[in-house]
């Protein structure tokens, strides 16, 4: 997987990037900020400051032919900021809601923050559920190397996650959202649906490639920035939601790096 | 009898001089000592329109009858009771002469016979009307306020806080008056006939504003805009000013239990699984604290009217404010005064104050200095003599610093403010002990004694781990020298005047070492400090090993505050950081931990012990920055308000420029405000920052970002979105330590750097921001913001409810009475003493309201569910503390125990998972299953409901159960539709139950007829009084008391009976009335969205008089009817459930006088179903009667039944048009009826089985 600084250089010179504005909401410590923090600078701190009101944060990549420029309003967590959250997800064309694998409250978080957005926000938004910190509940095989850490991140290398390592051993720290479920819920929502490590930078490019991928981007190039706001256009945004849900597996095989992200 | 009399209710009134001689009065009674009045309007209709208008505008409106106390002193009479009507007065007029008149004998004095009145009248109103202005020491407030309530239908404990001539613009103008009450605001007048009542809650109102009145010319309106858009113009108010600020100081009391009651969270800091602890409440302004003078013993004097008591919150509010002081300081005296100060010649005009524990003098002129001194550090007070005025006072301070007052005012003002400040300083005495340990703490004191360092534990990380910045740099030793020399003119930590030099000094910034001090000092959270020594390691000890919410929270972001200081990495600035923000959770539970009180916390402790930080804390999230951090954030979104209004203003340009690139102004602006800054700014800026801010306050901030705007504002112009709006910002703050102007020539202003010009433009520019400017613009922005936060709440918990069937709007009108029940129903029961998860919830008694609020029946008094106290005083005969502005009746108890089962049954059944309290969504669940129902499952929960022992049969207590409940429901019916379903329903039930052996014989009691009513008291279990010779039967309150009187000592079948649930339903199809109950009436009785009057007092008049003629004609048209009716039937014990009959009202009437005697018409022969004849009794409609023999169904009776007989003849010639209730009105009539038919007295009613006829032999 290139890493992202890499790309958007050159490319982004020689045309002018699409912007997409994405929200990330979650419950507070499910690992927003360090997911952005993956996506944009690649790295990843251990003790982030928390988040107060929103972080704001750009970071250009490209997807086949154009370049897009994310601007990524990383939102707090803690509850007693949900009243502020509209201010950052209105004309928001995605949004990125994390939970926490390891903890069943966060998904029931996340699902009213789908509800919310499918409400309030812009109605062709696209919304990806994102099910970060895998590494903490990554299969015995690699757990050797771990101390069991039982911090927020354990010490895991990359592991692509897979669907059968459902066994209750297997877990550092026990997995308490099974992808299935999360997955079929996102199915049924129409959501994009991601497990991610931001600690290990696993599956956090696909997040953004994917959507980069479901907006639809000539929309936005055409239409002026001011028009952000009306949002893309009609009817295709809800078939292309569908789509994603259905396809999203196939994006983490085959476009690994496809963005170069 | 007459000892057991109890004196009636509400009746009496503190004693009030009136005119014996007013002409609106005829006396009806009078005695050497006492008189009884009665307005002339209440005889005729027209008069009393007259009347009323004149009432109306001259004074509030008054009651119809009232007592006078002749005084044997004074030409005056006062006036001890009023009533609205004859049957109370007549009460109290008797209880008067009962227990008065032999008393009155014995004393000869004129004076002692008055005193001695007075005194018992005093202390029956107080004990009676604690908590209401019935016992205000103000007789204006007083009558007003009865006014007030008797218009409004309000609770008694409602206080009314003032009220204003005015007039309202509707159609026409209304001339009358506006009662502002804790609650409500409300308009009512009266103009020839044509009356105007509006009632506003105060917690709807969204917006209030001064105006002028139609024409323009007088500044004497103001306008009331609500939630939902209603708007009310009120003008002629010649205190316009007053009623607008008093109306704002209650909608923000309002908006702030409103904000409490809707958060998202509820008390996130308290510990978990420990829910007795009482939480402390955040916005103390309790209304009740007012009267905290108020001993908790003996018949309280009068309480202060509530208006005086806010307008010295008021005052005392501005107090604390400007001198920085705790809250529980409270203004005692004040004086205009003369400062001067030591030896020096300056003197100092201005006004000098005194607290419980403060001196504080402030001067406004030319040398301006403020000055608040903690009593406990003044060494020594000197009268002195002193030429130019006669009082002056030389002061010695703790520093040796002496300062002497001369106090301009009158004689006795000084004097006065001499005592008080001598008994203030003999309280002071023993925390002048700790004060030593206390200075200790003070870097200050160091400084001066020239030893270099405090103790480690005393002060910041900042003294091991290096302070941010260069100190050189920084200019941190001529700071400081500078500092020193401050402290020796002018006093140091506690006993520091902040003179003229002050705000330039902190204006530079102030030296690493003196920093964390000075901001104790300009914040005030020194004397927090000074005045609760050892308060932080107790909240800490005390809550060692308990976890909460918020302390989990805090553990998640301790490594993520200020992580690239170094004192952040290592375990003791860690720890210390733990301490402070869990021990401020701890302190307040309700606000706990909010993202950002990490980060400036972690700030703070650089420069500030871990105590000295916690008190810091305090004074930030409590007066600094109110409502930053609670779980609403309210403060934070008000201030963004603020900000952008102050933008529009000042910057239009830039402010339209926004608007037209749709960038919200917040989304930059917020974390500026809510971490003040310090993870925007490089640290060192930052700090700078907040010298200013400790010292000047929250306008600061928004001084700084409005700098920050204009000093970008060409780059934000050419911003076309938010993330170019960002990006500038950033920048910006990168590069505050750049030269401002790197290209001038003049090397002093290369030297100025971005950060120097920021402040200069901040204190130049927007030198028009100041505090009071931000305190009037929270105030005029804080409806809109608290009621927007209010609708966000709204929609996102909606959003969490699953409806069932019920439509969007339906779900609104649900959430909004939820949160209306427990809005009121907290402000009832004692702010603070709700438990986690609670906020959320209905209990008990705030389901009753709910309920009431939706479903017309369900309204019941707000004490329904309390146990009525019965408390025996004075000697006196036990009376109830509360009622209803009647008297209370026995049937009136019954029904609302009735009520009460039926509520709390229904409440359990809402109950799924057994919890106590009711969430939305069970509350929504419950509603929809009965509303969206069908009729199958409403009779299978009125079954279930009733079926106390779950047996999954009814027996005959039940069957009798379920027959009260639907009484109770219809009680505001038609009489004549449900009063025969209901007889018909106990018939059939008994008819078709399936009988089975006796259970319990003891049960019934059977007495001889020939005993007569006296026995029959005594088995009674309430104590009530009842008139002699007149109460037929007695009963006790408590309906699973299996007791009964018969009358009829015959020998007894007794079967116990139980109806399943198919019986049940054979017996509902049958009547067409309950048919139809089940199947959309007692649905429909919940009313969502049409409008449902909660002022069913006010029609209770037109009502009954309906009622009272339909009656009439109903019980003529029966009694008709009967004589042309055949005879009784048969015994029809055999008959079983398979059988029932499709029988119409008549037929099934007939049907109840099973086992009657044939000849005796209507007497049941046997009591084996006594019951049900007694209440079929109880709900019968009455006929004429005039045989002997009908006294014998009278008496078969059980206690309910009597119950209300009994009540019919304690109400004798009521006219009580209070709400009191209807149905006892027309069983009441019903008696009447039969009284002039009969003439029998102990008649409580007739029986169905009356209406066959008893005259047909």
């Amino acid at each position: 997987m290139s890493q992202a600084n890499d790309a958007a250089g050159p490319t982004a010179s020689n045309m002018k990037p699409v912007q997409v504005k994405l929200v990330l909401l979650g419950e507070a410590a499910v690992g927003k900020s360090s997911l952005v923090l993956r996506f944009v600078n690649d790295e990843f701190q251990l003790n982030k400051e928390p988040t107060i009101g929103a972080a704001f944060l750009t970071q250009k990549c490209r997807l086949e032919d154009k370049v897009i420029k994310f601007e990524i309003w990383d939102t707090a967590g803690q509850e007693r900021f949900h009243s502020l959250a509209p201010m950052y997800y209105r004309n928001a064309q995605a949004a990125v809601i994390v939970y926490d694998v390891t903890k069943a409250s966060s998904l029931e978080k996340a699902k009213s923050w789908v509800k919310e957005l499918q409400r309030q926000a812009n109605p062709n938004i696209v919304i990806a559920l994102t099910g970060n910190k895998v590494d903490l509940v990554a299969n015995r095989k690699n757990r050797t190397n771990n101390d069991g850490e039982v911090d927020e991140d354990g010490e895991q290398d990359a592991q692509e996650i897979d669907d059968d390592e459902e066994d209750d051993e297997d877990y550092a720290i026990t997995r308490q959202v099974p992808t299935e479920e999360a997955s079929a819920y996102a199915q049924e929502s129409g959501l994009l649906f991601f497990e991610t490590s931001a600690k290990n930078g696993q599956g956090v490019a696909e997040v953004f490639t994917e959507i980069a991928k479901k907006i639809p981007l000539e929309h936005i190039l055409s239409s002026s920035r001011g028009a952000r706001a009306g949002g893309a256009n009609g009817s295709n945004g809800r078939v292309d939601l569908q789509n994603g849900a259905n396809g999203q597996r196939l994006g983490g095989q085959q476009e690994k790096g496809g963005c170069a992200c | 009898m007459a000892a057991h009399l109890k004196p009636p209710q509400h009746v009496f009134i503190l004693p009030t001089p009136c005119d014996q001689y007013n002409p609106l009065f005829d006396t009806v009674q009078s005695t050497e000592n006492f008189v009884l009045q009665r307005t002339k309007a209440s005889k005729s209709q027209f008069l009393n329109s007259f009347l009323g208008t004149i009432q109306n505008v001259f004074d509030g409106k008054q009651a119809p009858f009232r007592i006078l106390f002749r005084r044997q002193l004074n030409a005056q009479a006062l006036m001890i009771a009023e009533a609205e009507t004859q049957k109370n007065i007549d009460h109290a007029w008797t209880w008067i002469q009962e227990n008065f008149v032999l008393g009155l004998q014995v004393l000869d004095d004129a004076q002692e016979k008055e005193e001695w009145v007075l005194t018992k009248i005093r202390s029956l109103v107080t004990r009676a009307d604690k908590g209401t202005d019935d016992i205000t020491s103000d007789e204006k407030v007083r009558s007003a306020s009865r006014a007030f309530r008797q218009t409004f239908n309000v609770l008694p404990s409602e206080r009314l806080v003032s009220y204003y001539s005015c007039s309202f613009h509707g159609k026409m103008m209304n001339q009358g008056w506006m009662y502002i009450s804790e609650n409500y605001l409300c308009f009512y007048s009266f103009m020839l006939g044509m009356e105007t009542k509006i009632f506003l809650e105060l917690k709807d109102i969204g917006d209030l504003q001064k105006e002028k009145s139609k024409r323009g010319v007088f500044a004497d309106a103001i306008r009331v805009v609500m939630k939902d858009g209603r708007e009310y113009f009120f003008s002629n108010l010649f205190h316009r000013d007053e009623t607008y600020d008093i109306l704002v100081q209650l909608t923000t009391l309002t908006m702030e239990r409103l904000l409490r009651n809707t958060a998202l969270e509820h008390a996130p800091g308290q510990s978990n699984g420990d829910d007795s602890e009482s939480v402390k409440d955040v916005f103390s302004v309790d209304v009740d604290s007012l009267e905290s003078n108020e001993s908790p013993y003996s018949p309280a004097p009068t309480t202060r009217p509530l208006r005086l008591g806010l307008e010295e919150q008021k005052r005392d509010n501005q107090f604390q404010l400007r001198f920085n002081l705790p809250t529980s300081e409270h203004l005692m005296e004040e004086s205009s005064a003369t400062m001067v100060h030591g030896d020096k010649t300056d003197m100092f005009h201005g006004r000098i104050y005194m607290s419980e524990s403060f001196l504080c003098f402030i001067c406004t002129e030319t040398n301006p200095c403020v000055l608040a001194l903690p009593l406990f550090t003044i060494r020594r007070v000197e009268r002195m003599n002193s030429r130019s005025a006669m009082y002056a006072l030389n002061i010695l301070t703790w520093h040796q610093m002496r300062l002497v007052f001369r106090l301009n005012g009158p004689r006795t003002q000084c004097e006065k403010f001499c005592s008080t400040l001598k008994t203030n300083l003999k309280l002071q005495v023993r925390a002048m002990r700790s004060l030593k340990p206390f200075l200790a703490t003070c870097f200050s004191e160091a400084l001066l004694a020239d030893r270099p360092d405090v103790a480690e534990k005393d002060s910041g990380l900042g003294w091991i781990f290096e302070f941010p910045g260069d100190p050189k740099k920084l200019k941190n030793k001529s700071k400081t020298k500078l500092w020193l020399q401050y402290f020796k003119d002018n006093g140091r930590n506690l006993t520091m005047n902040k003179a003229a030099t002050f705000p330039k000094l902190i204006r530079v910034g102030l030296p690493n070492k003196l920093r964390g001090e000075v901001w104790e000092a300009c914040s005030g959270s020194l004397y927090l400090r000074a005045m609760n020594p050892g308060e932080y390691a107790k909240l800490l000890k005390d809550n060692e090993g308990k976890m909460s919410l918020s302390l989990e929270e805090i553990e998640k972001d301790l490594n993520r505050s200020l992580p690239e200081y170094e004192a952040y990495q290592a375990n003791q600035g860690i720890n210390r950081l733990r301490n402070v923000l869990s021990a401020y959770a701890w302190k307040n539970p309700d606000l706990g931990y909010c993202q950002a009180m990490n980060i400036v916390t972690s700030a703070i402790l650089i420069y500030q012990s871990e105590e000295q930080a916690f008190w810091t804390l305090n004074v930030l999230c409590d007066r600094l920055l109110p409502g930053y951090y609670s779980t609403s954030m309210y403060g934070a979104l008000l201030d963004q308000t603020i900000l952008e209004h102050l933008l529009e203003k000042t910057m239009p340009i830039l402010s339209k420029h926004l608007k037209k690139v749709d960038v919200q102004l917040s989304v930059a602006c917020l974390p500026w405000f809510l971490s003040l800054f310090i993870n925007s700014m490089p640290l060192v800026y930052a700090f700078r920052v907040l010298d200013c801010f400790f010292f000047e306050g929250p306008k600061v901030l928004f001084q700084i970002s409005l700098a920050i705007l204009k000093v970008n504002g060409d780059e934000l112009l050419a911003s076309k979105d938010d993330g170019a709006f960002m990006d500038v910002l950033k920048k910006y703050f990168s590069t505050l330590d750049e030269s401002a102007f790197p290209n001038s020539t003049n090397p002093k202003a290369r030297a100025l750097t971005k950060f120097n010009e920021l402040m200069l433009v901040a204190y130049k520019e927007f030198e028009s921001v100041t505090a009071e400017m931000v305190a009037e613009l929270r105030r005029n922005h804080q409806l809109k913001v608290v009621h927007n936060i209010g609708s966000f709440t709204k929609r996102s918990q909606l959003r969490n409810i699953t409806p069932g069937k019920f439509s969007k709007d339906e779900m609104s009108v649900i959430y909004d009475r939820f949160y209306s029940a427990l809005f009121y129903g907290r402000s009832q029961s004692g702010r603070g003493s709700s438990k986690q998860g609670e906020a959320r919830a209905l209990d008990a008694n705030t389901f009753v309201s709910f309920l009431g609020s939706i479903a017309h029946w369900a309204q019941v008094d707000d004490d329904q569910m309390e146990g009525d106290e019965v408390q025996p005083i004075n000697g006196l005969p036990q009376h109830r503390r509360r009622g209803s502005t009647s008297t209370t009746s026995t049937a009136r108890e019954r029904r609302r125990v009735v009520g009460k089962h039926f509520v709390s049954r229904l409440f359990d059944r809402f109950d799924d998972n057994g919890s106590g309290i009711l969430s939305l969504q069970e509350v929504t669940t419950g509603l929809g299953d009965i509303i969206h129902g069908d009729m199958m499952s409403r009779m299978q929960l009125f079954f279930d409901m009733h079926d106390l022992n779950k047996d999954g049969t009814l027996n005959r207590d039940e069957i009798l159960g379920m027959s009260e409940s639907l009484l109770f429901i219809y009680r505001y019916d038609d009489g004549d539709t449900y009063l025969p379903a209901i007889s018909n329903f106990i018939r059939n039930a008994f008819e078709f139950a399936e009988k089975v052996e006796p259970v319990k014989k003891e049960e019934f009691v059977v007495e001889d007829e020939d005993e007569d009513e006296d026995d029959e008291n005594d088995g009674v279990k309430e104590k009530k009084d009842t008139k002699e010779g007149e109460s037929g039967t007695e009963a006790s309150s408590v309906p699973s008391t299996p007791k009964a009187t018969g009358t009829t000592p015959q020998p007894q079948e007794e079967f116990e009976i139980q109806m399943s649930l198919p019986s049940f339903r054979m017996v509902v199809l049958a009547d067409e009335t309950l048919e139809r109950f089940f199947d959309s009436g007692f649905s429909a009785s919940f009313k969502l969205l049409e409008p449902l009057d909660r002022q069913r007092g006010l029609f209770a008049r037109e009502v009954f008089d309906s009622l009272l003629s339909e009656g009439r004609k109903l019980a003529g048209s029966i009694a008709g009817g009967i004589q042309g009716r055949g005879r009784p039937h048969h015994a029809p014990t055999s008959s079983s459930s398979s059988s029932l009959p499709t029988a119409d009202t008549n037929k099934s009437t007939a049907s109840i006088s099973e086992k009657q005697d044939t000849d005796a018409v209507v007497v049941p022969a046997a009591s084996s179903i006594p019951v049900a004849a007694a209440d079929a009794a109880a709900v019968a409609v009455a006929a004429d009667k005039t045989k002997d023999s009908d006294d014998d169904l009278e008496k078969i009776s059980r206690e309910d039944a009597d119950a209300d007989g009994d009540e019919d003849d304690e109400d004798e010639d009521d006219e009580d048009g209070d709400g009191d209730d209807l149905l006892d009105e027309v069983e009441k009539f019903l008696t009447e009826f039969d009284l002039e038919g009969g003439g029998k007295k102990d008649l409580g009613l007739t029986s169905a089985a009356g209406a066959v006829d008893p005259t047909s032999p």
